[in-house]
């Protein structure tokens, strides 16, 4: 991660789940070169709090699998801890100019498209059946035909290269991975085995 | 067989090739496309072994009329099962991955099957049928084949962003010994030169198996740093050699991953912190061989006669220290200009300076802080 500036600190450090304001009000009484190099205590906790939202992004925007619609429709469920669905929207509606993104989340629906983002406390399901009603389908989405669930198991199979296997995969696979919801039923999932023998 | 099939078979071939994703920012921000370059290495998925997947790598097909002793797609091994993608089953097969947030990107790769223009010209069809059909701007890693066509490489330079063709050993004599139909100079350097001239714009790379030959560490990264000084490549990757059972060299002794650990970091430091080659190979054995452990440690306790004085040393002399990187190197160097003393660890802790690793190699006000640790 590329180091933050004072303001993409505060930025992201906004959107984490205990921020409060009174979080910034020391920021009033001390230097830019204080907070910037984390000498004091609240410098170091609003550091930490930016780096919590930004790592949670990242990690998301790499593992949050997209669901298709024939209605140019991409959408997602997910519980971010953090306050990013908006980022994650701006994320996929760049990537993937052509389509509608949707995600749900516990905070509300998140609905992307022609470069507006707006939130709704309506369901995820009730706000894309009304898309579909406005949406015509996708000639881009039909040409490419429907997905085979199977397709991806067994891709991620053939990349296993059993000659690479380590004994110590717990000290290969990074801890951030090892930490993320959904991992464990992941890696359950496509290898039978349970992920505790690799955690022992 | 079905697309799932194909892919399970295909898949499996091409996991032996190594590649990173470092992407290049997209240079055009129309709205009629399907993704884009990210600045960053993004992961998608995590195998249980560790390894990160982020890039769809597949072969286009694995039959293939070329005799590479350790390849299971090799014509060695007869009883292989033989699948082919065609262009647009192919293409499909990844945008739908990549529409739902699989993977970042596409390694294709093939087996050459007969002629290698034609076996190409299916590759470089897969290719456009993205780009122009399904209007991806997302990154693609495409495999020039050996034989390849001058035109094709120059075609592929302008689809792909990253172009590479494998050496596979170092040396044209290295190469006799894993295939007999393979020309060193002809199939594989002239298109890493044509390569070069193609334009791709995150440049090119290529492949080493490292222990497949008997070759040693020393002609590996011989070839290495011309290759890097002539060919202008990004990265060499190192495969350590694995025996397949099936091909004719499954009886071969597994390439232990230490070295192939200490290839990389070899070439880390003549790549970037641009060490002399005589540094490196004077750690060498008789034999040619890198010793076990960091080369930098081996390095710096060959060639730096005394501990060095940190005010006073150059950035040349600083790098070769074990925890000094390029960026404490450089700040060192700018406080020497500014004519700033260091006078305690704790300023070249702040620095950055692993000291650990660094002090028994620096002296601080003519102190030098050493453990018995060193003289083991």
């Amino acid at each position: 991660m590329r180091r933050m500036t004072t303001g993409q600190m505060v930025k992201y450090a906004r959107r984490h789940r205990d921020f409060e304001e009174n979080d910034l009000e020391f920021l009033e009484q001390q230097t830019r070169g204080e907070v910037s190099s984390q000498a004091t205590g609240e410098s170091r906790r609003l550091y930490n709090m930016a780096s919590n939202v930004r790592g949670e992004f990242d990690r998301l925007r790499g593992f949050l699998r997209l669901e298709i619609n024939r209605h140019g429709i991409l959408y997602a469920r997910h519980t971010p801890e953090h306050g990013i669905e908006d980022m994650l929207v701006k994320h996929f509606m760049y990537r993937f100019p052509l389509f509608t993104i949707v995600l749900g989340s516990q905070r509300g629906t998140f609905i992307g498209r022609k470069n507006n983002i707006e939130k709704s406390v309506d369901s995820m399901d009730n706000i894309i059946r009304m898309l579909e009603n406005t949406l015509p389908e996708s000639r881009f989405l039909s040409d490419l035909g429907d997905y085979d669930p199977d397709t991806w198991k067994s891709f991620y199979d053939s990349q296993l290269n059993p000659s690479r296997q380590r004994k110590d995969p717990k000290k290969r696979i990074a801890l951030k991975y090892l930490k993320m919801e959904g991992f464990a039923h992941e890696m359950n999932r496509f290898h039978g085995g349970g992920l505790t023998s690799f955690l022992e | 067989m079905n697309t799932v099939e194909k892919l399970s078979v295909l898949g499996s071939a091409a996991k032996w090739d190594s590649c990173s994703c470092d992407c290049v920012p997209a240079p055009e921000q129309t709205e009629n496309r399907v993704g884009e370059r990210l600045n960053c290495v993004i992961s998608r998925s995590i195998t249980p072994e560790g390894k990160e997947i982020s890039l769809f790598k597949t072969l286009q097909t694995n039959a293939c009329s070329y005799d590479c002793r350790y390849c299971t797609n090799s014509t060695r091994c007869p009883n292989s099962r033989i699948a082919s993608f065609d262009g647009e089953e192919l293409a499909k097969t990844f945008m739908k991955l990549y529409i739902k947030n699989y993977v970042e990107g596409i390694f294709l790769s093939s087996g050459i099957a007969g002629d290698p223009e034609a076996s190409m010209e299916n590759m470089l069809s897969t290719v456009s049928t993205l780009r122009e059909k399904f209007r991806f701007r997302g990154y693609i890693h495409l495999k020039i084949l050996p034989g390849a066509g001058r035109d094709q490489v120059k075609q592929a330079g302008e689809l792909a962003n990253r172009l590479s063709v494998n050496l596979e050993a170092p040396n044209r004599s290295r190469l006799k010994e894993v295939s007999d139909i393979k020309e060193y100079r002809t199939d594989i350097l002239r298109r890493q030169r044509w390569i070069k001239y193609a334009g791709a714009r995150a440049g090119q790379t290529t492949q080493l198996v490292v222990g497949g030959c008997g070759e040693s560490d020393r002609e590996i990264l011989r070839m290495s740093r011309w290759e890097y000084d002539n060919m202008l490549l990004k990265k060499v990757y190192y495969s350590g050699f694995s025996p397949v059972k099936g091909t004719p060299m499954e009886g071969a002794e597994k390439t232990p991953p230490g070295r192939e650990l200490s290839l990389y970091r070899s070439d880390f430091l003549i790549r970037s912190y641009k060490y002399d080659f005589s540094l490196v190979e004077g750690i060498m054995d008789d034999d040619g061989m890198l010793p076990r452990g960091d080369p930098k440690f081996h390095v710096a306790r060959t060639f730096l006669d005394s501990p060095l004085d940190v005010n006073s040393a150059s950035y040349n002399e600083l790098v070769m220290v074990p925890g000094v990187g390029h960026l404490s190197a450089m700040r060192i160097c700018g406080m020497q200009r500014s004519r700033e003393k260091i006078t305690s660890r704790g300023q070249l802790r702040n620095i950055g300076v692993v000291l650990k690793r660094a002090e028994p190699f620096l002296s601080i006000g003519g102190h030098v802080q050493r453990t018995l640790e060193v003289f083991s």
